[in-house]
Formats: structure tokens, C-alpha cells, sequence
């Protein structure tokens, strides 16, 4: 069978309702047979990796070195989520990712409108409004390690070394950080709404904040939701700009969950494990969560 | 209510002018059709009215009011676009709604004048449904609703029947008609198609390449188009226009076409011709088969049943004519017929401006 078939019985379910059972069967085969490359990635990359890190959340290593792993079972489990500190970790996760998600999306929300307006120069803005996507983590956070430097900075302020401006700097650095992407995605959006659209809430009097509301973020929601849980899923896994930032500090206050597996990773792996585990299940069921609520309100056109 | 009036509009986009010199009154309660061929600045003009678009030159106003400036939310106009621009995630009530809410009317007074416009349009079962979930008839009425329900100065229709098969038109032509009659409101609605212009118009205004051509009630428009590209463009099948000759001896004016000679001084007069080059126009339905008249070769015929449209080669030059009712045979291709001309019918355009001649018929 031709490459040109499998892709037009892939596109029309109907067509290959009446073709014979040897050609659905072959048909399968071919299917696996491009899926198999991402298969394998994922098998090595991403599927072991998920399994050796379950398995480790029932070890602690020997006792001294080069001694043998020992079974502990599920009392690590109720070690690591009956702690304290990992609680407040985890709530200070949820804070770190609602300080991030929330200014991203409203700002470049904001920004993408803004250069969506038919005005002269507007390409200009939409270049340099897109640039923190080609700036790499590394990057981002040096240009705020040096904006906020007590000493010689720019701003002069010494946020780093107090624990609540040092998580908002974090966020700071964040929201700079996703505001390109997020900026390019629904700019995308919003240069999918039809202009007859908004020429149409134009006549029937609505002024551009109520054709924002009632006009065009309705019918940008599936663009806005999936920017949310980008950001939220990006911001769950902040480190580069902690560990550039501030290492956690102070007194612990940017020690996000991430980060708290990155430290722990060698004295407990085991904990690091179990932490890891509930990383990867929050963000799971975070975006099931977050699709199912937002599916029901939003618009998919017709 | 109000009049809208189009003063020496020009538009022009880079360097394409989509609407040169547009003088036009629509008068209060007027039904005009902006008729032309696609690309000749229909719906630049209806986007002018609207406040979509800026003229370049000259000015729109509605009533007395000169509004080049004035933002469309404030010009009290209502426009029904080709896509309708339904919001696809409000339902019909909310759809109808969306501009009473925008201009902030009061709520109980915006459920009153939601449910009366749906009961004008038949939409009353519909209200709670989303546009997705309705037929292309519905949501044009829907958006007819939205139009009608803020009771404006003037409706604006860019082609809005376009996206309806054709038995759904033609009951929504009459629909629109009835509601033009109802409200008694101006209406300016673009078209291409000439059936639409013919039966719905109080006045047609013909555009052709951004330019004003005629603007008058359909029934002239048919009977005295006023150049050839109107001739040209009026009538299914379209007049038939050809190169002729005058000559005038005395007080007799003949026409000279393909070895006939008309005698044409019932119908015109001596001032108003000159001998030599002419166009001569002449409708299908005109060009009646006959035992003497105009020898042409027959190329095709077209049965329609209740017609049929006969095309030949007469002179180097191709005429359609319309028999209506055909009964018997039709004659076939290569076949030589004559067709009878009577003069009454013969419409005459300048061979180099294309304008229309007057005859003793024009006021
Ligand atoms: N925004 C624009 N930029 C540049 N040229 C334009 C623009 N809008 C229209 N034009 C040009 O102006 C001319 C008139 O366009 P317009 O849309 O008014 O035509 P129309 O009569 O409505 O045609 P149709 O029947 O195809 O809708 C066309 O040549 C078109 O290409
Ligand atoms: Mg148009």
C-alpha cells in the first residue's frame, strides 16, 4: 500500500469501512510502523525513566557506601507526604505557578491585542514582543540578576535576599521569561477571529473592551486555555532562575518542588523520588482538571 | 430614519481606485440596490456608510449629518453581513440582544424588542439555540433579527442571500421586502446579481469599476439603460450590442446592420443622430424569428422549457435571442433563420463613449 492511501484512509474513517479485513490489518501495521520512532523515544526517554523513578520510591540507599539498596517500602510515602516542609513546598509551588500564570496570560493577552490593531509599525512590536522566546532560561535570569542587583543593578533593590520580593522576582523572571510564547500563541488566536466579527460588534456598538470581552476572547478560549496550561505545566517546573536567582533562599522561600528534588536528590533519593511522583501526578491531573472545566465553557466554533 | 447620501466619495486603496466620484441619494425609506460586477467597489461604498472604512475624499452623511468621522457605534446604522457574523458562542436571544446591551437599554425593554424582532423574523422556537446548531436560512434571519431589533436610522446588506440554495432566496427576497415594507426604513443592500436588484429595488444604482452608471427604478434601468456596459449587464440573457451604421438622408434615419436596413424615424429624431458609427442594442426577447429581417447562422440553442435561448453569428457578430413558451421544433445548429426587428425596440449607444442616444420615447 502507497504512503497517499494510508494517509487518505487515516483522514476518512468512512473509507475504510467497506475496504477488506487484510487491508485494515496492514493498514495497522503501516500505522505502528511511523509511530514506532516516537515510540521508542518515549519508551527510552520517558516511560523507563517514570518506572525507575517509581521503583526508587520504595528504596533507601545502603547504609554505607557501595552497600546494596534497602526496601523500605510504603513508609516513604507516608514520610514524605505526612512533612511538613514539603507541604509548605508544595504551596509554595501552587503560589510561585499562580503569580506566573495569571500576569503572563493577562499581559500577553494585553500585548497581543494591542499589536493586533491595524496600525502602522504594529510588525515591529510584534518582533520585539516575541524575543524572550529565543532567550533561554540561563539568559533571562542573568538580565534579572543583574536588573536586581543591590549593588550595581539597575534597579538597585535587594529583593533576592528577602523571602517574599525573592518569590516574586522568581515570578518576575518567569513571566518574562513565557510572556514571548504566550504572546505568539494568542496572537496567533486572535488573528484567527474573523474580521466580520468584530466589524460586525463594531456597528452594533460595542467599544473595544466590551468587543474584548464579548467578542473576542470567547472566541479565542481554546487558544487561551491551552497558553494556561502551558504556563501552569512551565511554571510547576520552574529551576534554571531559582537555581541562578537564589538557590531556594532565602529561608528557603523559592524552594519550589522542583527544586526541592533537585536537593534532595543525592542525600535522599528516595524522597526525591516520591516527590517527583507527585510532581508528575499533580500535573496530570492539573491539565485533566483544567480541560474538563474549561471544555464545557469553551468555544470550539461549529 | 433617515436619508443617506454619498458626496463625491472617492476610496482608493495603494493605488486601486475602488470608488471614484460617488454621487448618490438614497432617499428616507428608500430600498436602493448597489448593482455591479464583483470588484467594482460595492462593498467599498456600503463599508463607507458603515464608518468601516474612511473615504479618501468627499463625504457621507446620513440625514443632514456628515459622519466621515463618526465611529460606526455612533452612526445608528445596522449592516447584515455575506458571512452574517453570527457570535458563535451566544445564542440566538443573545445574538439579537448583543446591541441593545452594547448601548446599554434597559433589560426589560431589551427582552420586549429581542422577542418582537424574533416574532418579526419567525425565530421565537429558536432563541435558546446556538448559531452553529441552525440552517443557513435561519442564520440569516437571525442576523436580519440583530439588524432590525436597535430599530436604526438604516439598514446596510452586503450580499445577503448569497450563501442560501436558490429556492431559500428567493422566499428570503420576499421576506426582505415584506420587512423593508414593515419598517419602513432605508435600506441600502449590495448586490451582484441582477435579479435580486430587479425585484427588490425601489431604485438600482449600476457601479462599474468604482464608477456610478445609472442609478434608477429597475423597470428604466431595463428599458433605457444609459451606456452599453448597463445594456450589457441588465437581462438574463444580457442585451445584445453590436456595431452598426447610421446614415441620414433628409428626414430618414436608417440603420445598416449585416445587409438590413432599418428605418428607424419613429423612434428617434434627426437632432439627435449623426450618421455613421453606432452601437445598436437590442434585447433577446426582441429578436423575433421571422420569414424576413436579419440573417444569421445558428451557433447553439440553449431549452430552458419555458425558453429558449437561440445564439447565432450574424455579420462577424454573435446575437442571442429568447423565445418564450417554445412550442414546435427549435431550430438546430448551422441552421440559417432571419429574425424581424421593429425599430420601436432598438436601443442606440455612441460607438466611442458607449453612452445611451435619447429618442423621442425619453423624457
Ligand atoms: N482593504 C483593501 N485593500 C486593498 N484593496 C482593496 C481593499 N478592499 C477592496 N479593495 C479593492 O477595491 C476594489 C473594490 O472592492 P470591493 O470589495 O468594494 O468590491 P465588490 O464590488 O464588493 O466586489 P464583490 O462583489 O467581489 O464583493 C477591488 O478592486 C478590491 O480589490
Ligand atoms: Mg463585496
Amino acid at each position: 500500500m502507497s504512503l497517499s492511501q494510508t494517509r487518505m484512509s487515516l483522514n476518512d474513517g468512512a473509507g475504510t469501512y467497506f475496504r477488506s479485513r487484510r487491508a485494515r490489518v496492514s493498514e495497522t501495521l503501516w500505522a505502528y510502523a511511523f509511530l514506532a520512532p516516537s515510540l521508542v523515544i518515549f519508551a527510552v526517554f520517558v516511560f523507563y525513566p517514570l518506572i525507575r523513578t517509581a521503583h526508587q520510591t520504595f528504596y533507601q540507599p545502603g547504609l554505607y557506601p557501595d552497600a546494596p539498596q534497602r526496601y523500605i517500602g510504603w513508609e516513604q510515602w507516608t514520610d514524605v507526604l505526612g512533612d511538613s516542609d514539603f507541604h509548605a513546598t508544595i504551596l509554595r509551588t501552587l503560589l510561585l505557578s499562580l503569580m506566573t500564570v495569571l500576569p503572563a496570560l493577562v499581559l500577553g493577552l494585553l500585548l497581543a491585542w494591542l499589536v493586533n490593531q491595524p496600525l502602522r509599525g504594529m510588525s515591529l512590536f510584534r518582533i520585539v514582543f516575541s524575543t524572550p522566546v529565543a532567550t533561554s532560561v540561563a539568559v533571562a535570569s542573568l538580565v534579572f540578576l543583574i536588573l536586581l542587583n543591590p549593588q550595581g543593578g539597575i534597579l538597585k533593590v535587594d529583593w533576592l535576599t528577602r523571602p517574599t520580593p525573592a518569590l516574586m522576582s522568581v515570578a518576575l523572571t518567569n513571566v518574562w521569561q513565557n510572556l514571548g510564547i504566550t504572546f505568539i500563541i494568542i496572537l496567533a488566536g486572535l488573528q484567527s477571529v474573523p474580521d466580520d466579527l468584530i466589524e460586525a460588534a463594531k456597528i452594533d456598538g460595542a467599544g473595544p473592551w466590551r468587543r474584548l470581552r464579548s467578542v473576542i476572547i470567547p472566541t479565542i478560549s481554546p487558544t487561551l486555555m491551552f497558553a494556561f496550561v502551558i504556563l501552569t505545566i512551565v511554571s510547576f517546573q520552574t529551576f534554571g532562575q531559582i537555581d541562578i536567582l537564589t538557590q531556594g533562599g532565602p529561608q528557603d522561600a523559592t524552594r519550589v518542588i522542583v527544586y526541592d528534588i533537585f536537593t534532595n536528590r543525592g542525600s535522599d533519593p528516595g524522597a526525591a523520588a516520591v516527590k517527583s511522583i507527585v510532581l508528575f501526578g499533580g500535573l496530570v491531573l492539573l491539565t485533566f482538571i483544567q480541560f474538563a472545566a474549561l471544555n464545557r465553557r469553551v468555544h470550539y466554533g461549529d | 430614519m433617515s436619508s443617506v447620501t454619498f458626496d463625491r466619495v472617492r476610496k482608493v486603496y495603494g493605488d486601486v481606485v475602488a470608488v471614484d466620484d460617488l454621487s448618490l441619494t438614497v432617499d428616507d425609506g428608500e430600498f436602493m440596490v448597489l448593482l455591479g460586477p464583483s470588484g467594482c467597489g460595492k462593498s467599498t461604498a456600503l463599508r463607507m456608510v458603515a464608518g468601516l472604512e474612511e473615504p479618501t475624499s468627499g463625504d457621507i452623511a446620513l440625514g443632514n449629518q456628515v459622519v466621515n468621522r463618526v465611529p460606526p457605534k455612533d452612526r445608528d446604522i445596522a449592516m447584515v453581513f455575506q458571512s452574517y457574523a453570527l457570535y458563535p458562542h451566544m445564542t440566538v436571544r443573545a445574538n439579537i440582544e448583543f446591541p441593545l446591551k452594547a448601548r446599554k437599554v434597559e433589560r426589560s425593554v431589551r427582552v420586549e424588542r429581542v422577542e418582537a424582532a424574533a416574532e418579526t423574523l419567525g425565530l421565537s422556537e429558536l432563541l435558546d439555540r446556538k448559531p452553529g446548531q441552525l440552517s443557513g436560512g435561519q442564520r440569516q434571519r437571525v442576523a436580519a433579527a440583530r439588524a432590525i431589533v436597535r430599530r436604526p436610522q438604516a439598514f446596510l446588506m452586503d450580499e445577503p442571500l448569497s450563501n442560501l440554495d436558490a429556492k431559500l432566496r428567493v422566499q428570503t427576497r420576499i421576506q426582505l421586502v415584506q420587512l423593508h415594507q414593515q419598517l419602513g426604513t432605508t435600506f441600502l443592500y449590495v448586490t451582484h446579481d441582477q435579479v435580486e436588484a430587479m425585484t427588490m429595488a425601489d431604485r438600482i444604482a449600476v457601479l462599474h469599476d468604482g464608477r456610478l452608471q445609472q442609478v434608477d427604478r429597475p423597470s428604466d434601468v431595463y428599458d433605457r439603460p444609459a451606456n452599453a456596459f448597463v445594456a450589457r449587464f441588465i437581462g438574463s440573457p444580457p442585451m445584445n450590442v453590436v456595431p452598426a451604421t447610421i446614415t441620414i438622408d433628409g428626414s430618414a434615419l436608417t440603420l445598416n446592420i449585416a445587409g438590413l436596413a432599418l428605418d428607424l424615424s419613429t423612434k428617434f429624431r434627426p437632432e439627435d443622430l449623426k450618421a455613421g458609427d453606432v452601437l445598436l442594442g437590442i434585447r433577446p426577447e426582441d429578436l423575433i424569428p421571422a420569414e424576413d429581417g436579419l440573417q444569421a447562422t445558428v451557433l447553439g440553442v440553449e431549452s430552458l422549457g419555458h425558453e429558449a435561448h437561440i445564439v447565432a453569428q450574424c455579420g462577424g457578430h454573435q446575437l442571442t435571442a429568447r423565445i418564450a413558451n417554445p412550442r414546435g421544433s427549435l431550430p438546430h445548429a448551422s441552421d440559417v433563420m432571419r429574425f424581424a426587428v421593429d425599430a420601436d425596440d432598438v436601443h442606440l449607444f455612441d460607438a466611442t463613449s458607449e453612452q445611451r442616444i435619447a429618442d423621442s420615447t425619453s423624457s
